[in-house]
């Protein structure tokens, strides 16, 4: 418990999802990104979930990006991402992140067609709330 | 100036302080009226009788024996009263007694929290130093 340190969480997400194999992992966005890869994004802070800065909670995207949307190989991989035992299982893992946080979870996951340096890439959004 | 965040709040029970799992306390204290209404009149009259105070406390639960969990249960087993500390605004007394544990439990909710609440009865007066 105590205050978010986003610092260590996106370190902590990067820990757990480099456990997935083949997965390039970017704990920043960037300009550009070779698929598969997973980008931290930045938080929602929701500060004072309890008394004297007990815990905050921290809702942090996740994106992955698999591949050209018309790949057949692109769309398997992104099934075995979004599936219960894909990009989910490896961050909560770890429900400390590393001792970064008190404990998370990946809430939801929201399949989408992104365009990054004018190219269409097939990906998913992974909500991750975390308690601090 | 008026109006304060509860951030600021501040519990502590049997000396261990809670305040960083908890997220509401309420605090109630009601007075007994005695109706001394005399025979024969109108209108009712009372006096005022004995105090009663009691405290709801709800947060996040942890197992730890610092915890919720190992506070309000060793509270609980404790025949004797234990120290209450309640800061609404986090600063001066507050609120301070003494008190016996009267429920504890635990809530989980499928998307959110794992809760604990529990529930004091003032054994004795309350300071009051707000």
């Amino acid at each position: 418990m105590g205050q978010a340190d986003i610092g260590a969480i996106r370190a902590g997400l990067g820990d757990a999802l480099t456990t997935v194999t083949g997965l390039r992992v970017h704990t920043f966005p960037v300009d550009a990104i070779t698929p598969p890869a997973a980008v931290v994004a930045h938080p929602d802070i929701e500060f004072d979930s309890t008394y004297q800065r007990g815990i905050d909670r921290v809702v942090i995207p996740v994106h992955v990006v698999v591949g050209k949307v018309s790949e057949r190989a692109a769309n398997a991989l992104l099934d075995t991402y979004i599936s219960g035992d894909g990009i989910k299982a490896a961050i909560e893992d770890d429900q400390t992140l590393g001792g970064a946080c008190g404990d998370v979870r990946v809430a939801r996951c929201e399949t989408s067609v992104m365009t990054i340096a004018g190219q269409d890439y097939l990906a998913a959004s992974f909500e991750v709330v975390i308690l601090t | 100036m008026p109006g304060s965040f509860s951030k600021v709040s501040a519990f502590s029970l049997n000396g261990q302080d809670l305040s960083s799992y908890v997220n509401n306390v309420g605090i109630s204290i009601t007075t007994a009226e005695i109706d001394t209404t005399p025979i024969g009149v109108v209108d009712k009259t009372f006096i005022s009788g004995l105090n009663e105070t009691s405290l709801s406390v709800s947060g996040f639960y942890a197992s730890a024996t610092i915890g919720p969990e190992g506070v309000f249960k060793a509270a609980m087993s404790l025949a004797a009263p234990v120290a209450f500390a309640y800061r609404p605004t986090g600063q001066a007394t507050g609120y301070q007694g003494q008190a016996i544990v009267t429920s504890y439990g635990v809530s989980s909710q499928v998307g959110d929290y794992v809760a604990f609440e529990g529930e004091l009865k003032v054994s004795g007066p309350v300071t009051i130093g707000l």
